[in-house]
């Protein structure tokens, strides 16, 4: 457990992504026509989700990553610092870009993705990225950015060094680990204390560390908790002594965007708290579930508040 | 003395795709970029390329994307002292999808449809001598009662008022465009525009229709067939000029900007359309709306490279006499 003398720190390497959210009359698109959009929304999306319940829950979240010198990773640092994300490790390349989706939603709230990896030089790990790391209580990496191709060596290399420096590295494979390399995905696996997955990403960590796809299996490689979400049925936690499940909430379901990187800063503040790990799982499903009765992402996740509602409304007492 | 341009200014998004997804699904894009745009921003910038002082009147938010189109207007001397920037609003913004070729257009209008007629006084016309508007401007209140407004106090003024109109405005507000007509020294529109507009079969009854209600100068636009352009007194047809394309965006602005120059200066219809043509087809040999172009070097060697050649007959005299009239002979 952190001294609570200070918020936690956590950095959080790579995954970040500008989402565009147009609200497009309507879907399939009627190509070669003048569409007029009922709404426009930019948000910070990715890991973007994640810094920002992190910081609502009053954990100092920095963003580390490469965004480029456009006008969207303009509006990514400036929404994500705006939600009191610390953005100054940022690396803005001057030929970059960032990662970029343009959602197109229609009011059925269907929709379709067009994106765009961010593009640049390959990141390198520096002191000041270092030095971060080494002030830092948790250090989170994704899956994701091992498709990022500028920033797959820097990440590793990162996790390394957090794993060297006594940290807690907190790893999320994302549905695309499918895509990345297996020794990529064996590293990051061999510094995470802590794994938070869904089943299908547990059955593709398996494949890639040839292994059983069991949390039991994941945690002989090095990890001290692999927690498995269930969406709506909530999550189990495995540690090398204990399995615990914990139900999910009953509320209703709005969008689940977003839910799972809600859930994980819920659950990295108990962990990096002490908690047990019920308490744990009770709190991140909490977070999930105020999540899920709203639309959006990004500056959408859950405020305090409703995190406090959902906890009040169920009558589960967790003083945070 | 100015053109006064009202309309939209826009930050343009183009995406190559290859496909669009099926729903829920993804496409990847090659490449996204992102340039300064809008109807009025694209306009200004050909204009005052041809020496034109020219003053828009719009919205924005207080954004980055309004840093982001402002900016190289104010450096090119662009007044925007009329542009209103609003706290609460986004700047308009244009996401282009680009399939093999086929653009579809997203716009998000955000500020721009936000311009209040309270803006648009007499005082807003002081020292302008022509007012261009587009037909976008017309599609929802309050920047449709400002455009009225606008165009009313222009004519209590004698001051020349030009439209640019594309369908979607015609469609939805027929008869607010049908009751301008008569105060219109200039109307440029395509051909389906003008049949939805007016009726008439072919662009020569559609162009008859435009001028009785009062028109002085249609410009219709025929596609790959070029435009048709018209006074009482004259017609002429003009085809478009070959030039190697890279993007369409900006195409019609720049072509209007023609039109507008040619009717502020009284040009004659085979300088005209020579005029618009030309800037039409410069606007597509670069990316995005041609903010960045220096025109007027642009267009000087475009017609340099023009003068005297085969294949340019139907221009008749009008690259010789825009040479000269431009001073590019000196």
């Amino acid at each position: 457990m952190v001294s609570r003398v200070r918020p936690f720190r956590v950095v959080s390497i790579g995954d970040l992504v500008v989402d565009v959210i147009l609200s497009v009359p309507q879907l399939p698109v009627k190509a070669a026509e003048h569409q007029i959009l009922n709404g426009l929304q930019l948000e910070p999306g990715g890991a973007g989700n994640f810094l920002i319940a992190g910081a609502r829950l009053g954990m100092e979240m920095t963003a580390l990553g490469a965004v480029g010198e456009d006008i969207f990773s303009a509006a990514l640092l400036e929404m994500l610092a705006g939600e009191g994300v610390g953005v100054d490790g940022m690396l803005a390349q001057p030929e970059g870009s960032a990662t970029t989706v343009f959602v197109l939603e229609e009011p059925s709230h269907s929709h379709v993705f067009l994106g765009q990896y961010g593009q640049g030089d390959d990141v390198l790990l520096s002191e000041d990225w270092k030095r971060r790391i080494e002030d830092a209580d948790a250090v989170q990496v994704w899956g994701y950015s091992l498709n990022e191709a500028r920033l797959v060596v820097c990440m590793l290399a990162a996790a390394e060094y957090a794993k060297d420096q006594g940290k807690m590295v907190v790893f999320d494979p994302g549905p695309l680990l499918a895509s990345a390399q297996p020794e990529h995905c064996q590293r990051l696996i061999s510094c995470a204390r802590v794994v938070l997955c869904t089943e299908e990403e547990l059955a593709v960590l398996g494949t890639h560390c040839q292994v059983a796809a069991e949390p039991t299996e994941l945690l002989k490689l090095g990890p001290a908790a692999v927690c498995v979400k269930q969406g709506q049925d909530g999550c189990r936690v495995y540690t090398a002594n204990e399995m615990i499940e914990q139900s999910g909430f009953a509320v209703p379901v709005v969008d689940t965007n977003a839910a799972g990187d809600s859930f994980m800063a819920a659950f990295v503040y108990g962990y990096l708290s002490g908690w047990p790990l019920q308490k744990v799982a009770v709190f991140a499903n909490a977070m999930g579930a105020a999540k899920v009765q709203k639309f959006g992402s990004g500056r959408q996740v859950p405020t305090v508040g409703e995190l406090r509602k959902v906890l009040r409304d169920f009558s589960v007492d967790v003083k945070f | 003395m100015t053109v006064l341009l009202m309309g939209d200014i826009n930050v343009d998004t183009t995406m190559n795709i290859h496909h669009y997804p099926e729903l829920g699904g993804d496409a990847f894009a090659d490449h996204i970029s992102t340039q300064p745009g809008g109807g009025i921003a694209n306009s200004a910038a050909s204009l005052v390329g041809l020496g034109e002082s020219v003053a828009l009147l719009a919205a924005t938010g207080q954004d980055v994307w309004a840093e982001m189109v402002l900016k190289p207007l104010a450096a090119l001397d662009v007044d925007l002292s009329r542009v209103v920037r609003l706290p609460d609003a986004t700047t308009g913004l244009i996401f282009l999808p680009v399939v093999d070729g086929e653009r579809t257009m997203f716009s998000f209008r955000g500020a721009n449809s936000l311009y209040h007629p309270d803006w648009v006084t007499p005082q807003t016309l002081h020292g302008v001598d022509l007012l261009h508007f587009s037909g976008y401007a017309l599609l929802a209140s309050p920047q449709r009662d400002a455009v009225i407004k606008a165009v009313r106090l222009a004519r209590d003024a004698h001051i020349p008022v030009s439209l640019d109109t594309a369908l979607e405005p015609i469609l939805q507000q027929p008869e607010i465009l049908r009751c301008m007509l008569p105060d219109l020294s200039v109307c440029i529109l395509g051909l389906e525009e003008a049949q939805v507009l007016v009726g008439g079969n072919t662009p020569h009854d559609c162009v008859d229709r435009l001028l009785a209600e009062g028109v002085q100068w249609v410009g219709l636009k025929l596609g790959r067939q070029g435009a048709l352009l018209a006074t009482k007194e004259a017609r002429k047809q003009f085809p478009i000029f070959t030039v190697e394309s890279l993007d369409t965006t900006g195409a019609g602005d720049s072509f209007s900007s023609g039109l507008v120059y040619a009717c502020h200066h009284r040009l004659d219809l085979e300088t005209a359309g020579t005029l618009a043509s030309a800037l039409g087809a410069l606007a597509t040999t670069v990316y995005g709306g041609g903010l960045g172009m220096d025109w007027r070097v642009k267009l000087n060697a475009f017609l340099q490279e023009r003068r005297g050649k085969m294949g340019t007959e139907d221009f008749g005299d009008g690259i010789e006499k825009l040479v000269y009239f431009l001073g590019f002979h000196e």
